[in-house]
């Protein structure tokens, strides 16, 4: 008896213990405090750059501002469930992929009532704006714009004999064919065949060979005779060994920044996570290098996807003038030019793009130059954009693992995206 | 204290003893649960705040899906699975911890350490182990000599398999005490008369050991295959329900459907036809608990 | 309870070796991959290479992790403790009370963890943003102390039964109230039992990420398992370093109190077992 006594006592002391512990993380707040939240903080690579950011903002208003974070997958529930539980939420970042679920979830407030239109119009290009623009309010603010194109790693090309990176799809499978034949190890392309990557990876290649999701009148093409083409073609890589299964964007950046992959579709911010892995930032450009995507025949127009990284406002906040602050703070030439040199985002101002830091940059230019022709993601303006990207994602791996023939998989994909809108 | 409620009676405070829980239990699973029938007849969506009641469309939706009915399959595949390996490997084990040789104690105590590592761990570590690129098992398998470039997780025919291990691996310790409990109360001089009796080793488990862990066995059992059937973790942080759909249990699909694609009230009709198909199951449970009691 | 013969001899030493690496190996791995230095995360070496306590130090003076492991130890200490308290005294009056329903009621307990619990969640969503729990530690408490019900009460239960009434009886007979009986003579008997829930409970809540991720969305106040996913589960490159040294600094807290109460939770599943 005297045993379990001691047992009991013990298990009292350390709950007591723990309960001052926990106890003691209740803060006092002083200053206007705000919530920001998103997830590109949250990653490794980026974290000392939003320290910096906040560091700017405490520095120069003399307030508080708290960081929440969450991965970017669970990054819509994260925001919505915060909001519609009254807990603090003033501003957040939010890109194409969720920005347009937020605005129809009616949490959003218009920037062009918190900072003024003539601030917004004198401060960014147009076409940046219009990203952010949902009948006629301005709910984004631009942050990071950018396109999810192709990047590749020159020093394995080269190697491969390859000095240029290759224009057509006939020489891209050539070039995987090289690297394959120079180095079994590496993985010639990094295809995402897992999670929303994978099937929102899919759309660009559909429009190369001239397939989409849906048409101008909005039926459903994703089965029609151009889109199995491009999903046949995503099997026979398979086949042939130049993709693997179990990649997604968090496996391909990993082993791209390794030299363990020559290509994979990215978005600027490949920089950063190869600067991370230790490579020094002006070396990145030998082993970093962004290209147009392949093109069926030669002359096509080069397909990439529009993407962008947007400052929203909470309608609910009521430190709505902070909130701006915050977001003037992230758009001033200092913090953006220290993103984009150090986090590899192109600043979206006017004025810093004009800086010659921006003007100069060999690795943004080939960037800016291969995604002169983004198209916006076909489910960018859809409430459950989620929703079909993981239903592609299913159907594509059902072709990829041979349970379905490419014209199954994605007549079933079809069928499944009409009944989900 | 115990001077003032000294008028109570014996059932006012048997009552009263259960209120606290009762009243949890009306709170977090009764009320939600018809709440959440209720939902199963509505278009509730997590993005707006009006929704209306739409009859049975969401059940025709369900039932309509053409991957529903392997969704049910896949989750009892998983639930069998995970539940069958770690009982049998937890009972060996336990059986072999308790012929109490040196060092079983220390041995004990170890093999609990895999239950209370969090569950999102265990997904990485294995989600680690059985990757295709730089995963431990395939970098076993070239040592080996072996190819070693099989995407376990890759697979549809592997996928579930590996968490089920994972889940196996993260369980045993957990039917492993059960079962040592269970052990320690099989009288050994009932066993020591079957020898006489010339029974051998297998004779005395099937004969003794097992039937005087009857109800232990089946109380276990019962956890395992509900907790199982409610099981996110896993199949979540290793493969979250892919490939082609080839993990996706229930507790994903209710989970994706309301917290990813937004439509609450579809969750909760899958939720809803997941607990009828349960109904069937509680029957056992609950006949379980009125034997026991 | 077995004889050595040959064939048990055989089973015993391939079963105590192949499950002895299923059940060590992985954990070993864990350890060793953090103790890697960063260059060598991939490499095969088993304990062999260079090793660092750089992963370690990173992740303990990462104040985000170590919040996280507070709330997490802070969450399941309540939760655990909630536990113990409602199924001791449900278990009790289940034991040596008598009155309508009780084994409906018991019965009502036991199917506790029946329920699918991704669809409690959509109400209990809705509940606590009602009351303004969301993102509090009370959605967390109540959800986690309810599905510890059934084992909790279950094994508490068989506790009690175990205590003969005459002894109840005597002590009533001595003017004891009912109180006073279970905080002297009836819960001190059933101590082994009340630590197997109070572990069972912590090791619930300590795992539980479908609520956790679902119910607290601050960084301040989120759970370990829901933290790592969020810190892990990115779509940066992982640092499996980094990750499995945060998942063995997760685990050693609760491992240094297990192996001080190990011996107690299987003898408290033991007095339950033998009943049951």
């Amino acid at each position: 008896m005297k045993k379990e006594r001691m047992a009991t006592l013990g298990l009292g002391v350390v709950m007591m213990g723990t309960a001052l512990f926990g106890g003691a993380t209740v803060q006092a707040e002083e200053q206007t405090n705000i919530v920001w939240a998103g997830w590109s903080g949250e990653e490794e690579a980026s974290k000392p750059i939003f320290e910096r950011m906040m560091n700017a903002y405490r520095e120069q208003t003399g307030d508080e501002v708290t960081w929440v974070g969450f991965t970017w997958a669970d990054a819509a529930q994260q925001l919505l469930i915060r909001c519609q539980g009254g807990e603090q939420l003033d501003i957040s970042q939010a890109d194409i992929s969720i920005f347009n679920t937020l605005v129809q979830a009616n949490v959003l407030a218009d920037w062009n009532d918190i900072v003024g239109e003539d601030f917004m119009k004198d401060t960014f290009e147009e076409s940046y704006l219009e990203v952010g623009n949902i009948d006629g309010k301005q709910y984004g603010m631009p942050w990071t714009m950018a396109a999810i194109t192709m990047v590749y790693n020159p020093e394995i090309l080269s190697a491969a004999g390859w000095d240029e990176p290759p224009v057509t799809l006939d020489e891209f499978e050539q070039c995987m064919a090289d690297i394959k034949a120079y180095d079994s190890e590496i993985i010639p392309y990094a295809l995402s065949t897992k999670d929303v990557t994978c099937g929102a990876d899919f759309v660009p290649w559909a429009w190369t060979f001239g397939g989409g999701i849906w048409d101008e009148d909005g039926n459903t093409i994703i089965n029609n005779e151009a889109g199995v083409k491009a999903l046949d073609w995503y099997c026979d890589m398979l086949n042939k060994g130049y993709v693997t299964m179990d990649v997604g964007r968090s496996e391909a950046r990993q082993m791209f920044a390794q030299g363990k992959v020559a290509f994979y579709d990215d978005a600027v911010v490949a920089k950063s996570q190869v600067i991370s892995n230790g490579v020094a930032p002006d070396d990145v450009v030998n082993v970093c290098a962004a290209m147009l995507r392949p093109v069926k025949n030669e002359g096509d127009k080069p397909q990439a996807v529009q993407w962008g990284g947007m400052l929203v406002v909470y309608k609910n906040s009521e430190y709505k003038e902070q909130a701006a602050e915050l977001a003037k703070v992230l758009n001033s030439d200092e913090i953006a030019l220290d993103y984009f040199i150090n986090g590899g985002m192109p600043p979206v101002t006017k004025s810093a793009a004009n800086t010659d830091t921006v003007k100069n940059d060999p690795y943004i230019n080939s960037f800016i130059e291969s995604t002169a022709t983004a198209r916006l993601e076909e489910t960018a303006r859809m409430t459950n954009a989620n929703e079909i990207k993981t239903i592609l994602t299913e159907e594509i791996q059902f072709a990829l693992l041979g349970q379905k023939t490419s014209q199954e998989a994605l007549d079933d994909a079809a069928a499944r995206i009409g009944s989900a809108n | 204290m115990g001077e003032r409620r000294k008028g109570l009676t014996d059932t006012q405070v048997g009552i009263l003893l259960i209120i606290p829980g009762l009243a949890i239990f009306i709170a977090v699973i009764l009320f939600p649960f018809v709440d959440a029938i209720r939902m199963s007849f509505t278009d509730k969506s997590m993005l707006m705040p009006d929704w209306d009641y739409i009859g049975l469309n969401n059940y025709r939706d369900v039932f309509n899906d053409p991957y529903f009915l392997k969704t049910v399959g896949t989750t009892a595949a998983f639930v069998l699975a995970s539940t069958a390996l770690p009982f049998i490997l937890g009972l060996i084990w336990a059986l072999l911890l308790n012929q109490g040789f040196k060092g079983s104690e220390f041995l004990r105590g170890v093999t609990l350490v895999n239950w209370i590592i969090p569950g999102t761990a265990i997904g990485f570590l294995w989600s680690w182990i059985f990757n295709g690129q730089y995963g431990v098992l395939n970098g076993i398998i070239k040592m080996l000599g072996g190819e070693g470039n099989t995407a376990w997780l890759g697979q549809t025919s592997t996928a579930l398999i590996c968490v089920v291990i994972a889940r196996t691996w993260q369980m045993l310790p957990w039917y492993m005490a059960f079962l040592l409990g269970g052990l320690q109360g099989v009288e050994l001089d009932q066993i020591e008369a079957a020898r006489i009796d010339g029974a051998g080793n297998w004779k005395c488990f099937t004969k003794i050991v097992v039937p005087s862990m009857k109800n232990i066995i089946y109380l276990i059992l019962a956890m395992g295959l509900v907790g199982n059937l409610q099981h996110f973790d896993l199949p979540w942080t290793m493969v979250q329900g892919g490939p082609a759909r080839a993990t996706t249990t229930l507790s994903l699909e209710v989970y994706n459907t309301a917290f990813k694609n937004w439509d609450m009230g579809k969750a909760a009709t899958i939720g809803t036809v997941w607990a009828l198909l349960l109904a069937c199951f509680s029957i056992v449970y609950l006949k379980q608990v009125k034997d026991s009691d | 309870m077995f004889q050595k013969t040959k064939g048990f001899r055989a089973f015993f030493w391939v079963s105590i070796v192949l499950i002895g690496i299923f059940v060590f190996f992985p954990l070993l791995w864990m350890i060793n991959t953090a103790l890697k230095p960063t260059s060598d995360t991939f490499s095969m070496a088993f304990f062999t290479g260079p090793k660092t306590m750089d992963n370690f130090i990173h992740i303990v003076t990462d104040s985000k992790i170590m919040g996280y492991l507070k709330n997490s130890l802070f969450v399941s200490f309540c939760s655990s403790l909630m536990a113990t308290i409602v199924c001791s005294f449900a278990g009790y009056s289940f034991a040596k009370f008598r009155y309508r329903g009780r084994k409906f009621v018991m019965g009502l307990f036991m199917m506790s963890q029946a329920f699918p619990q991704a669809i409690l969640l959509l109400s209990i969503y809705e509940i606590m943003r009602r009351l303004g729990l969301l993102g509090s530690y009370w959605s967390l408490l109540i959800s986690y102390t309810v599905f510890t019900l059934p084992v909790g009460t279950w094994t508490l239960k068989s506790y009690f039964d175990q205590i003969p009434d005459a002894l109840i009886e005597s002590a009533k007979i001595d003017g004891a109230g009912h109180f006073q009986i279970m905080r002297k003579i009836v819960f001190p008997l059933a101590v082994p039992g009340m630590i197997t829930i109070a572990i069972y409970g912590f090791v619930w809540s300590w795992n539980d990420l479908l609520y956790s991720m679902t119910l607290v969305t601050d960084n301040a106040r989120r759970t370990l398992a829901s933290g790592l996913v969020m810190t892990f589960l990115g779509m940066g490159s992982t640092n499996w370093g980094y990750m499995m040294a945060a998942s063995v600094v997760a685990a050693i807290p609760v491992t240094i109190i297990f192996i001080f109460l190990q011996r107690y939770f299987i003898q408290g599943l033991t007095s339950g077992a033998v009943k049951g």
